[in-house]
C-alpha cells in the first residue's frame, strides 16, 4: 500500500549523503529532516493528530534531555552522564515563570521518576504542558540509560495549526541502509495518523540541516 | 431519579476545575499517554463491514442467570471477587449460578468508505467507527464501573431514561449496546427509555443502517441469554420510515431540510397508528436516529423535542431535558470546541448527566475543550484511569459534566 518505493528513497537518501559527505561537509553533525505537506485536509474539522513512533536509531545522538529524579533516580542520571533535578532543585526554581520556561527551552525532553510526576505541575506550572513536554515516567525497576534511548528515538508527529511539519529522522552519521530504514518507518507511520492515508500526502521531503532538499514523494 | 449526583461523585472521579486544569492535563498526557504507534484511531478505514465484540462481564452473566433461574455452578468462586460484599451474599443467599462461556455481542458496523474518501464532503469524520467507542460502550455495560448504576440501576419510578448521543458516527454501538434489556428485571422492561443518537444529516444513512440490522440481532441474542422465547421488540420512526424510503425514493436523504420535515411527517404517521397498538402491546426501548448539527444546535435540538416530547401524550407532558447525554471521541479540533461545549449546554439540563469517552489526541485541544466547559458553567470530572478497563489505561480519558450547582436553580 505504501506510495513510496525502498528504491526510490534509497536513490535520493544517497544523493542527500553525498552532498553532505563531499560536496559540501559541515563540521557538525548534521540532521537529517523529513518535511511533510499536507492536502485535502480540513483543518476545521479533521482530527488532530499527534502520535509517536520509535525508530531503530536515535536519530539526533545530541539531543538534550533532564531528569527529574528522586534521590535514587538522580544518582543513576548523574552516574549515566545526563542532568538532573531533585525535587529541591525544581522548588529553588520557585515558580519563577522566566526559569521554568529557560528550563522548558533547554532539554529537548524530559524524564521523571514516576512517584514525582505528580509533583512537578504543581512544582513547574503549566509552562511544561505549554511547550508540549511531558516527561516520561521511569520507575526504579526501569533501567534509565534504556529509557533515555527509548526518549531519545522516539519521534513525534504533531499538527498545529498549519498543513506542514518537519521531523528529525536521522543524521548524516548513519549509513543509508540506516536512513532509508528510518524514513520508511517514519513516512508509513505518519501516513497512519492520517485519515485519508496518502490522499492527504501532498508532498515528503528530505533535507539535510544545511544541504538541499530531495522530494520523495 | 433516585441516583443523585453526590451519590454518583465517589472517590473514582476527581474534579477538574480551573485551576487544576493544566495539573491534570499533565498527568494524563505523562502517565496516561497513548502507546507508541498509535494511529489516529480508527479500527480499519478499509474494510466496508467491521465485526466488532463487545464482551460481557462475568458478572454480567450471572446476574442475567440469575434472572433465568438456573442451576448454581462452580463459577461462582471466580466470580465472587468482582461483586461486591452485598451481592455476595445475596448470591450465596439465593444459590444463584453463574454460567461458564464468556459471552461477547457481536455487532456488523458497516462503514461508509466513499464517504471517507470523498472529496467533495468536508466533514467526514463520522464516515468510520473510532476506537473508544466500542471500549466505551463495553465498559459502561460492566457492571460495577463508575456508571453502571447511573444507567441501569432501580430507579423508583420505573421510568426508562432518556439518553441521547451526539457525534454518533456511523456505528450506531452505543445505542445497541446500552438498549441491551439485559438489565431488565421484567419482560420489555429496559432501563433506557429512549435512545436518541444524532449526527450530521449525511452521516445519518449509513447510522440508520447499522442501528436497523445490529438491533434486532442483538435482541434476539440478549432474549435468548435471558431464556426468554421473543426478543423485546424496539420502537421506532425513523429507522422504520428508512427502510421504507430507501427503495422507493432515495433521493429524500440529500440536504438535512428533507431529513428533518421527514421526521415531523413520521411523527404525525406514528402517533395516528401509534394509539392502539402502544396500549396493547408494551414495547422496548424508543430507538431513533435524528440530525443534531452542532454548529446549529438550536435549531436542531429543538426539531428533535418536537419529535419526541411535543406530543399529547400526558405522560411526558413538562418532561424537556434528557437524563443522559453520551458522546465518543468528538474533542479533536479546536474549531468545533465552541459548537460542542454550547451543544452541550444546551442539552444540559438541571438533571442531566453528561458522559464522555475520548481518545487523547493533542494535549492543547484537550486542554482547551475542559478550559472552555467550565466557563460556560459545566463543571466537569475525570473518572481516574484505575477505574477504565484495561484497555483504555494508555492514550483514552473518560469524563463526567453537569450543569454547574450555581447554575441549577
Amino acid at each position: 500500500m505504501s506510495k513510496i518505493t525502498v528504491a526510490g528513497v534509497r536513490g535520493s537518501v544517497s544523493e542527500l549523503l553525498d552532498y553532505s559527505e563531499n560536496t559540501k561537509k559541515r563540521n557538525f553533525l548534521e540532521t537529517v529532516e523529513l518535511q511533510v505537506g499536507l492536502k485535502n485536509y480540513d483543518t476545521q474539522r479533521d482530527k488532530r493528530f499527534s502520535g509517536t513512533v520509535k525508530l531503530p536509531q536515535v536519530p539526533r545522538p545530541n539531543m538534550t534531555i533532564c531528569v527529574f529524579g528522586d534521590a535514587h533516580d538522580v544518582d543513576r542520571a548523574k552516574h549515566i552522564g545526563v542532568d538532573a533535578m531533585s525535587v529541591d532543585d525544581l522548588k529553588k526554581l520557585n515558580k519563577n515563570k522566566k526559569l521554568i520556561k529557560k528550563l522548558a527551552k533547554k532539554y529537548n525532553a524530559f524524564i521523571a521518576s514516576e512517584v514525582l510526576i505528580k509533583q512537578v505541575p504543581r512544582l513547574l506550572g503549566p509552562q511544561l504542558s505549554k511547550a508540549g513536554k511531558f516527561p516520561t515516567p521511569v520507575s526504579h525497576a526501569d533501567d534509565l540509560y534504556g529509557k533515555i534511548t527509548e526518549v531519545k528515538s522516539t519521534i513525534k508527529f504533531q499538527l498545529k495549526k498549519v498543513l506542514c511539519l518537519a521531523v528529525a529522522v536521522g543524521n548524516v552519521g548513519m549509513d543509508e541502509d540506516q536512513l532509508v530504514t528510518q524514513i520508511m518507518i517514519a513516512s508509513n507511520f505518519l501516513v497512519s495518523l492520517l485519515k485519508k492515508h496518502w490522499q492527504n500526502v501532498g508532498s515528503l521531503v528530505i533535507k539535510s540541516s544545511m544541504g538541499p532538499s530531495f522530494r520523495i514523494y | 431519579m433516585t441516583i443523585t449526583f453526590d451519590a454518583l461523585l465517589d472517590d473514582r472521579l476527581e474534579q477538574v476545575t480551573l485551576d487544576s486544569t493544566s495539573e491534570h492535563i499533565f498527568t494524563l498526557f505523562s502517565l496516561h499517554k497513548p502507546p507508541d504507534k498509535q494511529n489516529l484511531g480508527y479500527i480499519s478505514r478499509t474494510a466496508h463491514t467491521l465485526p466488532i465484540l463487545i464482551r460481557l462481564h462475568a458478572s454480567l452473566i450471572s446476574e442475567l442467570a440469575s434472572k433465568s433461574g438456573q442451576q448454581p455452578s462452580n463459577l461462582e468462586h471466580h466470580t465472587s471477587l468482582l461483586l461486591s460484599k452485598k451481592r455476595r451474599r445475596a448470591y450465596r443467599h439465593k444459590q444463584l449460578c453463574i454460567p461458564s462461556e464468556a459471552i461477547s455481542v457481536e455487532f456488523e458496523i458497516h462503514q461508509s468508505l466513499e464517504l471517507l474518501n470523498s472529496q467533495q464532503e468536508n466533514s467526514t469524520t463520522g464516515a468510520v467507527l473510532w476506537q473508544i467507542t466500542p471500549l466505551f460502550a463495553e465498559w459502561l455495560l460492566t457492571p460495577g464501573t463508575v456508571f453502571h448504576n447511573l444507567l441501569f440501576g432501580e430507579r423508583e419510578n420505573g421510568s426508562g431514561l432518556d439518553v441521547i448521543e451526539i457525534g454518533a458516527g456511523t456505528s450506531g454501538i452505543l445505542a445497541c449496546a446500552l438498549s441491551l434489556p439485559l438489565f431488565a428485571h421484567y419482560e420489555n422492561d429496559s432501563k433506557i427509555g429512549s435512545y436518541i443518537a444524532t449526527d450530521q444529516s449525511h452521516i445519518l444513512r449509513t447510522l440508520k443502517k447499522n442501528v436497523g440490522s445490529n438491533m434486532p440481532v442483538i435482541q434476539q441474542m440478549a432474549a435468548h441469554l435471558m431464556h426468554r422465547t421473543k426478543a423485546t421488540p424496539y420502537n421506532s420512526v425513523t429507522l422504520d420510515a428508512h427502510d421504507k424510503n430507501s427503495q422507493d425514493d432515495p433521493g429524500e436523504w440529500k440536504g438535512h431540510y428533507n431529513v428533518r420535515r421527514m421526521a415531523k411527517q413520521d411523527l404525525h404517521a406514528h402517533h395516528a397508528r401509534g394509539s392502539h397498538s402502544s396500549e396493547s402491546e408494551k414495547s422496548g426501548p424508543r430507538i431513533e436516529v435524528l440530525e443534531l448539527d452542532w454548529e446549529h444546535a438550536k435549531t436542531d435540538i429543538k426539531d428533535i423535542h418536537d419529535c419526541l416530547w411535543t406530543s399529547q401524550d400526558e405522560a411526558i407532558v413538562g418532561k424537556k431535558d434528557f437524563d443522559i447525554v453520551v458522546a465518543c471521541d468528538t474533542v479533536y479540533n479546536d474549531f468545533l470546541i465552541a459548537p460542542f461545549v454550547n451543544t452541550l449546554k444546551l442539552l444540559a439540563g438541571e438533571n442531566t448527566h453528561i458522559l464522555l469517552g475520548m481518545q487523547l489526541r493533542s494535549h492543547d485541544v484537550q486542554e482547551a475543550f475542559l478550559r472552555s466547559a467550565q466557563s460556560n458553567n459545566l463543571d466537569v470530572w475525570h473518572v481516574f484511569p484505575e477505574h477504565l478497563s484495561e484497555r483504555m489505561q494508555f492514550g483514552f480519558a473518560v469524563y463526567y459534566l453537569r450543569r454547574s450547582y450555581d447554575c441549577r436553580k
